[in-house]
């Protein structure tokens, strides 16, 4: 978001006039957007009128009360389909900026102007939004900050939890058990994958461990991939053997789906007890399993990987030795490469596919490039 | 022996009856032909019939019920097979089959048993009579006895019933040895039970549980029988199943168990017939739900030629191995010379993880056009047989208008854009700040800046070596290389991608579309990038203005106190760790010459060129992300409502979206690239469950499916 708060009027007529756009946002808690508001405002939407570029929302911002005050908001540029598309009957919380709605806006006489991505879905009691107002209020003290979050983290308001985890991670706001224990409580209850990942990127960046959850379970059931990369990076960081126990009992009754993650966690945390698991993965019928078992099978650290990699390279299968190739760089010991280099030098003296000579020695050279994947620095173990 | 009624005759005061029914409606102005339909009496009724059965003739009492008072003809057929045919009864009273009754009421008659029978005694009769109003010629309800014998009939033996091998699933042969001394018809009633005997229940049997009527000799007949077991225990699973045989005539039964075998019959689950992979929720082989809470039916289109077809199929929990001989494939239309009906399998193959199979359409083969269903069965290996699935597809000339992809539509990323001003600010917790306006610096490279990727103060001896504009180069390679990914480069044998009328590159010469890259939005808040809508990529795109594009600075504002963020980059962050170019190792490490696997490197060397990589990828996973989401935009993605007009874009109601579904976007299950809102930590997702185009998206980015207006 710039400093100079300014629409571009001429930017979005030319995108009117060649076609409508539409946007992409950041997944995690609104809470960056409440935070750079200029203010909120609560209400129900009565009304809507369609400019040629903007919307102007009529907003009822009663909230129960028997007077009706009724508010006229301008949707910068809300005819284009990054807007709301808000009708008639939405309420929820609008957050507003103070534009000189007057110059750019084809509602002038409008009171406020709404952010991109403004709005937030939601029902909040008088208290719930005062909540919000107090984290929005730095002058506020710890205590009623903490009030509010607990407040926050309480209710049943997907939306609401997310602003309250949001502000938790932003700031270094204070906490006791007692608040973590309302933390941790969102992530048992949760059946949503945005309030778990919110929880579990607070916890990580504040480096608590969350012991009273099962980390193994979460990992494999959730259904949300960003959920279960960071448990693993949760049981990386402050896991124990109990997690890591589990891990390896649970591989017998893992569905598929399950087994690429554990093999992606017995890699990750260099279970070397995993292996029967790694044997078992080697010669199963899910392809994609296999793949995961080659590719990683060093990076584990698994005992007899060498002798794996040998036997894999050897095969008349172009595609395992490729495989193999990329699980030997992604195991990025001395004796991985030197292995990797033997394979390089054998085919030099061949007349092996061309592909392959390649692939070895791009993959020694510029082994992260080509892979593509995210390394894991370490030098230490293995062969 | 004349037949005699033996109840009061009713005939004439029903007449009346009627008479007097018909009068009034026809004074009140009804037509005469229309009073009488619809008050005519119901025809007559054969009913209470009772044998009295005898060698030396059969007597048998009935009553006949005629609210038309006529007199009616009972005609008397006999069965020596327990009903399987019927022939004329010869009557004592006539010597003929038939009898005529005065009216309704009860009535003898008897059957000359002895002149039909070609021998005696037999335990497998029945008689049979019919009725038929003499005076209106309209046929009446008729009656059937039960079985009855003359003579003493032999009971009928099992000799043996064979034990299935176990485990057996779907219908389960097993064999019954019968004979009977009068070589009578029988009927076999067949049990299962599943706890080796304790319980009993009915067993549908060659797709039948009425009881089975079977032919006997005197000697022994073997007949080969099958139990649906799929039918009555569909999903069970017991090593105790057993079957009970109960043979039957008239008079007498033998009852005869198998032994004990076991039972899986737990069948595979068969997907819909597909385009591509798309799931059965987006296919239309199943409704969605629309605004109203209704269900909303709806047809794909697809092209005559150049789409593929597929069927998968999954083993379900504690089921056997499938079987994919067993496909059959089957249309409602002639296709390829196969009558519609014919099956089609041969057409497919069977993929290489043997959990479905495709048929790629290619030239020589076209579908027919307008609608064409598909239908599918399969069994496992012990023969349980999936329900059968079927999808309907719209099948029409893929005109150039309807194809996306008929043209070449080169990419330009412009990552050298320079609109805006970045910095940073802070030790711990990172404050981004920027303003509007060029400064000389690309926007992309200052956000490069803020993430350590970059330095404006390199040290000499980086500078000398080109580390800086090397880094560079190597992050704008992989963004390139994550967008052409997520089009599909590489996979599934299409190196080239989903399309090949899409490249992407970081330079602009030829380019027809492009997306700017780096910088802030021109508009308040945090969206992460903005480009056009472009239903059918109806023509080139320029998504590179002050409020279009990808703006990574919000990226930094949004995410750079993150745990992912610092993850990733706090190695090389300003204030936090060592820019890239500002390390001393870095004129080494990331030097033109620099080998990772040499095994002269020190640790300390490798661990920097590591972390400088680790930073790239993260990067360059998350602009890919952001990137190929906004290209999306400006080919089509995700049109706005059901097909065959949209890509379930904004259908918000669907029961397959998720929360991330507004207008052009839909959330559809794991991380899907044309969600409303993106995230760092799943962009950080490698693997089969990293961020891609839904399966639906996809088939459209193939032209497998296409959209009309």
């Amino acid at each position: 978001m710039t400093d100079r708060r300014w629409s571009v009027l001429l930017a979005f007529v030319v995108a009117c006039l060649l076609c409508l756009s539409s946007t992409g946002s950041a997944q995690e808690s609104p809470w960056p957007l409440v935070r750079v508001a200029d203010s909120l405002m609560r209400g129900t939407i009565v009304g809507v009128d369609d400019g040629v570029r903007d919307r102007q929302l009529w907003v009822d911002t009663s909230a129960g009360s028997a007077v009706h005050p009724i508010v006229a908001i301008v949707e910068p540029a809300g005819m284009l389909s990054e807007g709301s598309a808000l009708t008639p009957g939405g309420s929820g919380i609008f957050l507003l900026v103070d534009e000189a709605i007057e110059a750019t806006s084809e509602f002038p006489s409008a009171a406020g102007s709404m952010l991109a991505g403004g709005y937030l879905p939601l029902v909040a009691s008088d208290a719930e939004f005062e909540a919000i107002e107090t984290l929005r209020d730095r002058a506020r003290s710890s205590k009623e900050r903490f009030g509010a979050l607990s407040l926050l983290l309480s209710s049943k308001q997907v939306q609401l939890q997310l602003l309250a985890l949001g502000a938790l991670t932003e700031r270094q706001e204070s906490t006791d058990a007692t608040l973590r224990g309302a933390i941790t409580a969102r992530l048992l209850g949760a059946d949503d994958g945005r309030v778990a990942s919110a929880v579990l990127n607070l916890t990580l960046t504040r480096g608590w461990p969350l012991e009273e959850i099962d980390l193994c379970e979460l990992l494999l059931g959730t259904d949300s991939p960003a959920v279960s990369h960071l448990t693993l990076e949760m049981i990386g960081r402050h896991g124990g053997a109990v997690e890591r126990a589990n891990l390896l009992v649970a591989w017998p009754d893992a569905d598929p789906r399950a087994r690429l993650r554990l093999i992606d966690a017995y890699r990750h945390l260099t279970l070397t007890e995993s292996l029967p698991f790694w044997t078992e993965a080697l010669v199963s019928d899910d392809p994609r399993l296999v793949a995961a078992a080659i590719s990683g099978l060093g990076e584990a650290r698994i005992p007899g990987a060498e002798e794996k990699y040998r036997l894999l390279l050897d095969s008349p299968r172009k595609e395992l030795q490729a495989l193999a190739l990329r699980g030997l760089a992604r195991t990025a010991t001395r004796g991985s490469f030197d292995l990797l280099r033997e394979f390089e030098n054998r085919l030099a003296s061949s007349s092996a596919d061309l592909s392959l000579k390649k692939l070895s020695s791009d993959l020694l050279r510029d082994p992260w490039r080509v892979l593509g994947g995210s390394p894991e620095p370490s030098e230490g173990g293995g062969w | 022996m004349p037949g005699h009624p033996i109840g009061p005759a009713r005939g004439p005061l029903a007449l009346l009856a009627l008479l007097l029914l018909i009068a009034p409606l026809s004074i009140s102005g009804c037509s005469r032909n229309e009073a009488i339909a619809e008050t005519l009496p119901d025809p007559a009724t054969v009913t209470g019939l009772i044998i009295d059965p005898d060698i030396s003739g059969t007597l048998f009492q009935f009553q006949v019920i005629a609210p038309t008072g006529n007199p009616q003809e009972v005609t008397v057929e006999y069965s020596e097979d327990l009903g399987n045919s019927f022939q004329p009864a010869t009557l004592f009273e006539n010597n003929g089959s038939s009898f005529t009754v005065p009216t309704d009421g009860f009535y003898s008659l008897t059957w000359d048993s002895s002149a039909n029978l070609g021998s005696e005694p037999q335990g497998d009769l029945l008689l049979r009579l019919e009725i038929v109003d003499t005076a209106d010629g309209r046929s009446g309800t008729g009656v059937t006895s039960g079985i009855f014998s003359i003579g003493t009939p032999t009971a009928p033996q099992i000799l043996s019933i064979g034990t299935p091998q176990g485990p057996a699933g779907g219908d389960i042969a097993f064999d019954i040895s019968i004979s009977d001394g009068n070589a009578d018809h029988v009927t076999v009633d067949i049990d299962f039970s599943l706890d080796a005997g304790l319980t009993w229940n009915e067993a549908t049997v060659d797709g039948s549980n009425a009881p089975l009527i079977l032919p006997t000799s005197v000697s022994a007949i073997t007949f080969i029988l099958h139990w649906n077991a799929g039918v009555d225990q569909p999903g069970a699973v017991s090593p105790l199943a057993r079957l009970r045989a109960t043979v039957s005539d008239a008079n007498s039964a033998t009852v005869a168990l198998t032994g004990i075998f076991g039972v899986n019959l737990v069948a595979p689950l068969l997907r819909s017939p597909t385009i591509g992979d798309i799931p059965d929720e987006m296919n239309g082989s199943e409704p969605f739900t629309g605004s109203t809470g209704s269900d909303v039916v709806f047809r794909l289109i697809v092209p005559d030629q150049d789409a593929t077809i597929t069927i998968g199929w999954q083993q379900q929990p504690g089921g056997s191995t499938i079987d994919p001989s067993t496909l059959v494939v089957t249309s409602t239309r002639t296709i390829d010379n196969v009558a519609a009906g014919g099956d089609l399998s041969s057409l497919f193959s069977v993929n290489a993880a043997g959990d479905g199979a495709s048929w790629a359409i290619t030239e020589g083969v076209s579908l027919p056009l307008g609608e064409v269903a598909f239908e599918a069965r399969l069994e496992d290996q012990l023969g349980n047989g999936a329900s059968s699935v079927s999808t309907t597809f719209q099948v029409v000339v893929g005109t150039s208008q309807m194809s996306p992809f008929d043209w070449n539509d080169s990419w330009w990323l412009e990552f050298d854009g320079d609109r805006t001003a970045t910095w940073s600010s802070g030790t711990s917790a990172i404050t981004v700040t920027s303003s509007i306006g060029p400064n000389g610096i690309p926007d992309h490279v200052e956000d490069l800046v803020v993430a350590g990727l970059q330095s404006l103060n390199p040290l000499p001896a980086a500078s000398a070596a080109g580390v800086v504009a090397r880094v560079r180069d190597w992050i704008e390679a992989s963004v390139v290389d994550r967008i052409e990914t997520h089009y599909g480069a590489g996979s599934g044998g299409i190196p080239g991608g989903f399309s090949s009328a899409l490249s992407f590159a970081g330079t602009a010469s030829n380019h027809t579309s492009a997306l700017r890259i780096g910088g802030d939005d021109s508009v308040s808040g945090f969206v992460l990038g903005r480009a056009m809508v472009d239903h059918r990529n109806n023509s080139p795109n320029s998504n590179n203005s002050s409020s279009l594009g990808v703006f990574t600075t919000n990226l930094l504002q949004f995410y750079v106190n993150s745990f992912s963020f610092r993850q990733r980059f706090e190695p090389l962050m300003p204030g936090l760790g060592t820019p890239v170019g500002e390390h001393t190792l870095d004129s080494t490490v990331l030097a033109a010459g620099f080998t990772r696997s040499d095994p002269t490197n020190t640790a300390s060397e490798n661990l920097r060129y590591d972390q400088v990589w680790s930073a790239i990828d993260g990067w360059s996973r998350f602009v890919g992300v952001i990137a190929s989401h906004e290209i999306g935009h400006s080919i089509g993605l995700c049109s706005n409502g059901a097909p065959p007009g949209g890509l379930f874009g904004g259908v918000s109601t669907a029961d397959f979206a998720g929360p991330y579904t507004s207008p052009h976007h839909i959330d559809t299950a794991g991380l899907n690239l044309m969600a409303s809102a993106l995230g760092l930590s799943g962009a950080l997702v490698s693997g089969t469950e990293a961020y891609h185009f839904n399966e639906l998206n996809q088939a459209y980015l193939r032209e497998w499916t296409l959209l009309d207006d």
